[in-house]
């Protein structure tokens, strides 16, 4: 196992997107497919509302939103990125969870990290492993990560390179000559016991796009325990 | 016409349309009746569930504090329509529903509630429109949806 192949095999997932509207909209189309995902237009009586945006899975309702909402699937507004501004599955980019996406760019994936974290720190116990890409990524998150060692019962293990400095006070610090260490943007929570909290973002950088990444995020227990135990038992 | 009454047959008050008034009024007064009929007369035919999707998703769209639809609240729309609403077009005459197969078909509406509701679609885009004007760009995102700023889902924001 690889951290690579756990994202390719998110990547087989059959999320498809349904956008309601009058006219067919070109530009949301694009930027849904660009992302990787399918995209069907069903056209709709215009009362001037704009229409809306469905997400199923496998043919499964999932969720929906306006469609002039529909851009925070992708680009979370300063609300969604406020801590605890909105509880878990409310967040729109999770109709999403669960495909892998391309393109997410840094702020993207920090949204989704402080969701994690976030949850983390609430359930207040269970194992949090992060793994960052580069060392000021990990300089501007140590105190956020101190914070959690410090108010919680969190057990907190750190992935990076093995020439970073690296000392992060109260969390296991894993310094890994492995390739694939400070390649990935990782984050992982077992869920303190309640698989309701199990959540994970696993994201790499993209050879062609520079700021760009390849990865997906997920609250499936069972995906998230087989990252965990892959990490614990690996490194 | 000559009928020998004293009033023309325009002002007399036939029961027979005014119950035909009562009854489409009636049937127009729900919102999700509404979007029933406006989304089957469109297309004529739908299932259940895509009409839930439909009705749930809209009636989001059409609110100013609009929220993301959970499949929960899905589920009570199609609760309520299955038992509430369908049941009442069926009784107008406006739909038929297919309750082992789950699928309602456009029957014949009255053409009274056809143009009320017509009428209703016309006020709301006109209402659509003036809000935006006052708003100055709309609501949140409408100006973007209007492709007035560029590339209204790139990250230009950030």
């Amino acid at each position: 196992m690889t951290l690579r192949a756990f994202v390719e095999e998110v990547a087989d997932g059959s999320r498809s997107i349904t956008v309601y509207a009058p006219e067919r909209d070109d530009t949301l189309a694009r930027h849904f497919e660009t992302r990787g995902a399918t995209v069907d237009h069903e056209p709709l009586p215009d009362d001037g509302s704009g229409g809306f945006v469905v997400v199923a899975d496998d043919g499964e309702f999932v969720g929906s939103l306006p469609r002039r909402d529909a851009r925070r699937l992708f680009s979370p507004d300063a609300s969604d990125l406020e801590l605890g501004s909105e509880t878990g599955v409310e967040l729109p980019m999770n109709l999403l969870a669960d495909t892998t996406f391309v393109a997410f760019d840094r702020r993207k994936l920090l949204a989704a990290s402080r969701e994690i974290e976030d949850r983390a720190y609430r359930q207040g116990r269970g194992t949090l492993r992060v793994g960052f890409q580069s060392q000021s990524a990990l300089a501007s998150q140590r105190e956020g990560y101190e914070m959690l060692t410090r108010e919680t019962d969190l057990d907190v293990h750190v992935y990076v390179s093995a020439d970073w400095d690296s000392a992060v006070p109260g969390a296991t610090v894993h310094a890994e000559a492995a390739e694939e260490i400070g390649q990935f943007w990782l984050v992982v929570f077992d869920g303190g016991g309640d698989d309701r909290q199990a959540c994970a973002l696993l994201a790499e950088a993209t050879d062609d796009e520079p700021g760009s990444f390849r990865g997906f995020w997920t609250y499936d227990p069972g995906r998230v325990a087989a990252l965990d135990s892959y990490l614990a038992e690996t490194y | 016409m000559v009928d020998g009454g004293s009033s023309p047959p325009d002002d007399a008050v036939d029961p027979e349309q005014s119950r035909e008034a009562d009854a489409a009024f009636a049937v127009a007064a729900d919102e999700r009746r509404r979007l029933v009929i406006h989304y089957l007369r469109d297309r004529k035919t739908a299932p259940l569930d895509e009409l839930a999707t439909v009705v749930s998703g809209w009636t989001q769209a059409r609110g100013s504090d609009a929220k993301m639809v959970t499949p929960d609240e899905r589920e009570r729309v199609r609760m309520a329509l299955h038992h509430v609403h369908l049941p009442r077009l069926v009784d107008a005459g406006a739909v038929s529903y297919d309750r082992d197969a789950g699928v309602v078909t456009l029957d014949a509406p009255s053409d009274l509630l056809v143009s009320i509701l017509e009428r209703s679609l016309a006020d709301e885009r006109r209402w659509a429109r003036e809000r935006a004007r006052a708003d100055g760009v709309g609501r949140d995102g409408r100006r973007d949806l209007d492709g007035r700023r560029g590339d209204p889902w790139g990250d230009d924001d950030a």
